[in-house]
């Protein structure tokens, strides 16, 4: 166990570097935060005079060796967008985006194994067939046509939900809660079903078929000649085997909520990284990207450390490897 | 005191309701410090906490603010007459001091709205409520740049460790950046960035308020349909930059309504005519575009009719030059099209430039920076495909494009230029024609040069007489004119949308100026 942790952190901290430099060398095709700043009437002399004071006339390799130096230290820099410390700006985008990704999560587990696992029992029934149906269209409706129905539906039409922002929120030492307040809890409505849809369908699909993979296995049949209760073949055994895949998955797709709710975000102006990153792409805010992309690789790395590790806990024949 | 209130009562005089005026747009102010940026966006959003000595009506026309009135003392020496009784947010008085300061602190290194005061060589105390302004050389534009010296108070910045600009070298946040103390008409109460910024009215202000609110709320909505859907759904009174294609639902609403007009900005297209081999083409060993005939081909093989139908929707200006005929100091008698629309004309001048068969070349396009602009590049290609000059398009976001304009790495490009902050037409003839150097001509990325003109703008730069002034301009525009140094398309639209019962107050530099807002 020891040694598959330590082989995993090591593997960890090269994807680190390595997505930190790769960012880095992304920032010469974002363009250039100068214009942004000093407007468009500004003369050569007066763009380079700024370039120069913010560093970005030096090579590359500098800027990154530099970068490193500072960030290893827990020194990100200056946005250039707004003028504050990117850490801080990171941090306080932080709860917004676990608040709504952990709703989407829930909803997207708590609906979509459930779904999945009827769909595979009673897979002939019509209500299975009509799932099968509708989890097409979550699947392939893109996000933000979604988030533009939902808010075109309650809050153009039936005004009850707000179209954007996170509603009042309550601040516990430092984390900012959207939570405890009944118009925080409305703003989360609509952005965690429109992150939600996708996975959802994802999971109820994968669970389905992983579901009619086991069901048709030996063991199960033997399970049934033993006269085993059909609930307890279903979910003590049928279920917990399907469950491998879908926990990579899951683990996986919770990354992905957190590091691509940038539609999702964008569309309901829903003050998270999401929000952040886009409007630093937009801007050519340089800190706040590479600073972004360091995290998330961070955060993905994490899931993927224990994710492995709960295979550990799932399956036993990991362990016996 | 009970007497008071018992005139009051029995005269039915009621205390005004509490009006709070919700908008959005699609930017976040960048920063609280007037001093840190020089984006328009935020440049606008600042006036409502920070004044300078003079300031723009809704008419884009000077008027005084923290000056009562001024006079010249020598052709380079300016006198102001400061306003009495003018009160910061904190209480604070207002006086030469903190004008003086100011002036010391938009110099400091981290400062980026010096950029917009590079003619102004001192600002002097003379007593307490006298200052001096000092240009580098007779400049008749000192009102229009003083627009952009905010006055912040001294006591307040040095108690606050504040006394310079909020620098991006210095890696330290500035006390400025997130708190203020201005003498505007709101005073800051709340800022979220990227969620919403919460103004209230300064009941101390000096001026008497054009405006009957009470709260300010600004929130920024990146989204267009988003921001569209909020004000249909009843959640904002007001939003700015809608999407043209909104327009006809907000008015159908029957609750609320847009207001449009041209803003200031023109729209028009550049060409490199300095390089000796095009880029992006498939002419060798020659630039077709520094053939004055292959430019007006050009011109008159786009029709900006058309792009206002059925592009525009019917709502942009079509422009006969590149500056706006709104802005100070513009020959409004030059602005009909220099050549007609025809086609045929622009073969036959092909042809006579030796490109019967026309040729090929990249066309750079923003697709996120003015007006439909994506679109207009799409309609000029099909109109050059016409004449022959098959276009490469190159279309990408601002942030991108600004890197190519800066670098000249253009063959035919869209710019625009709304001559703003000044609201002037010195801007932008500076700025896009002047022959590009370390000092001048930053937005000529064709590198279009012309001594006679060259020698035009010092003069238009230092003229005192109005007149004289603006027939120097227009001497300028008819060289452009003439030269075809750029082609004009329109003047775009500025559109924002409203609850029925509130007046916007539009001004054509697409500034919100909320002091002049009312709410019913």
């Amino acid at each position: 166990m020891l040694r598959f942790l330590s082989t995993r952190l090591w593997n960890g901290a090269l994807v680190m570097i390595g997505v930190s430099f790769v960012s880095f060398l992304l920032f010469n095709y974002v363009g250039d935060p100068v214009n942004n700043l000093v407007g468009e009437s500004a003369t050569v002399e007066q763009r380079e005079a700024v370039r120069q004071s913010l560093g970005l006339d030096q090579p590359l390799v500098v800027r990154f060796v530099r970068y490193l130096g500072l960030a290893v230290r827990g020194d990100f820099g200056i946005s250039y967008r707004n003028l504050e410390p990117v850490g801080r700006v990171l941090l306080s985008r932080v709860p917004a985006t676990l608040e709504l990704s952990l709703c989407a999560a829930l909803l997207a587990l708590c609906l979509g194994i459930p779904m999945g696992v009827y769909a595979g029992i009673r897979r002939n029934a019509w209500p299975a067939q009509v799932l099968q149906v509708v989890s097409l269209i979550g699947i392939s409706v893109p996000s933000f046509v979604t988030g533009i129905l939902l808010i075109l539906t309650f809050s153009v039409e039936l005004n009850w939900l707000p179209a954007y922002g996170r509603g009042t929120t309550v601040s516990l030492g430092g984390w900012t809660t959207g939570f405890l307040t009944a118009s925080g809890l409305k703003s989360l409505v609509m952005p965690s079903i429109t992150l939600a849809l996708f996975q959802m369908t994802l999971f109820m699909r994968l669970v389905r078929s992983e579901m009619l993979e086991v069901l048709r296995t030996d063991y199960i049949k033997f399970a049934r000649a033993r006269g085993i209760a059909e609930r307890s073949i279903y979910f003590r055994h049928a279920l917990r085997n399907t469950l491998i895949p879908v926990i990579t998955v899951a683990g996986l797709q919770l990354g992905a909520l957190i590091a691509f709710s940038i539609i999702t975000e964008t569309v309901f102006q829903w003050p998270g990284l999401g929000l952040l990153i886009i409007q630093a792409i937009t801007f050519g805010d340089m800190p706040v990207m590479a600073a972004y992309l360091i995290l998330i690789a961070l955060l993905f790395v994490t899931i993927n450390t224990v994710v492995d590790m709960l295979y550990f806990q799932v399956d036993p024949r990991v362990r016996l490897k | 005191m009970t007497l008071a209130m018992a005139l009051f009562v029995s005269l039915g005089i009621v205390v005004a309701e509490a009006k709070t005026f919700t908008w959005a747009s699609s930017l976040d102010v960048l920063s609280m410090d007037p001093y840190s940026t020089n984006n328009s966006f935020t440049n606008a959003f600042m006036n409502n906490i920070y004044e300078g000595l003079v300031r723009f009506d809704e008419k884009v026309r000077i008027e005084p603010a923290l000056a009562e009135s001024w006079q010249s003392v020598s052709p380079t020496v300016w006198r102001f007459k400061l306003r009495h009784s003018v009160k910061f947010h904190n209480g604070e008085p207002f006086t030469a001091d903190d004008v003086v300061f100011s002036w010391q602190r938009i110099q400091t290194p981290g400062s980026i709205a010096k950029l917009n005061l590079g003619d102004v060589k001192d600002v002097r105390k003379v007593d307490a409520y006298t200052v001096d302004v000092e240009t580098k050389a007779p400049f008749p534009l000192l009102l229009n740049e003083l627009l952009n010296l905010t006055i912040m108070s001294k006591a307040w910045c040095e108690a606050n460790g504040a006394t310079e600009a909020s620098d991006l070298q210095q890696k330290k946040e500035n006390h400025a950046n997130r708190n203020t103390n201005g003498t505007g008409p709101f005073v800051l109460k709340s800022r979220e960035i990227d969620v919403k910024t919460v103004l209230t009215a300064n009941p101390t202000w000096w001026d008497k308020p054009k405006h009957n609110l009470t709260e300010v709320i600004y929130t920024p909505i990146k989204s267009d349909a988003t921001r569209t859907s909020s004000l249909l759904s009843g959640a904002l009174d007001a939003t700015t930059s809608v999407p043209l294609q909104d327009v006809q639902r907000i008015n159908s609403s029957g609750n609320f309504s847009v207001v449009q007009g041209p803003e200031l900005r023109t729209i028009f297209f550049g060409m490199d005519q300095y390089r000796d081999e095009l880029l992006y083409s498939d002419v060798k060993g020659k630039n077709p575009f520094k053939d004055v005939r292959v430019r007006k081909a050009l011109y008159q093989a786009i029709d900006v009719e058309a792009i206002k139908r059925s592009v525009m929707r019917g709502v942009s200006w079509p422009a006969g030059m590149i500056l706006s005929p709104a802005l100070n100091g513009a020959p409004t008698g030059l602005n009909n099209r220099a050549y007609p629309f025809d086609p045929e004309a622009a073969k036959k001048l092909l042809a006579e430039a030796g490109y019967p068969n026309g040729f090929t070349v990249g066309m750079q396009c923003p697709n996120d920076r003015y007006v439909y602009d994506e679109q207009i590049c799409l309609a000029v290609i099909s109109m050059l495909g016409r004449v022959g000059i098959k276009i490469t398009p190159q279309f990408e976001p601002a942030a991108k494009w600004n890197v190519r304009l800066n670098q000249q790495d253009v063959s035919l490009y869209m710019i625009g230029h709304a001559g703003l902050p000044m609201a002037d037409s010195y801007a932008i003839l500076f700025d896009t024609v002047g022959t590009r150097t370390q000092s001048a001509g930053g937005l000529n990325a064709g590198r279009y040069s012309n001594p006679a003109f060259d020698a035009l703008l010092p003069k238009i730069g230092s003229e005192l007489d109005p007149e004289k002034r603006r027939a120097l301009i227009a001497e300028a525009v008819t060289i452009t004119r003439n030269d075809v140094v750029y082609i004009p398309l329109h003047q775009q639209p500025i559109t924002w949308a409203a609850k029925k019962g509130v007046d916007l107050k539009q001004a054509p530099d697409n500034y919100l100026r909320t002091w002049l807002v009312t709410v019913n």
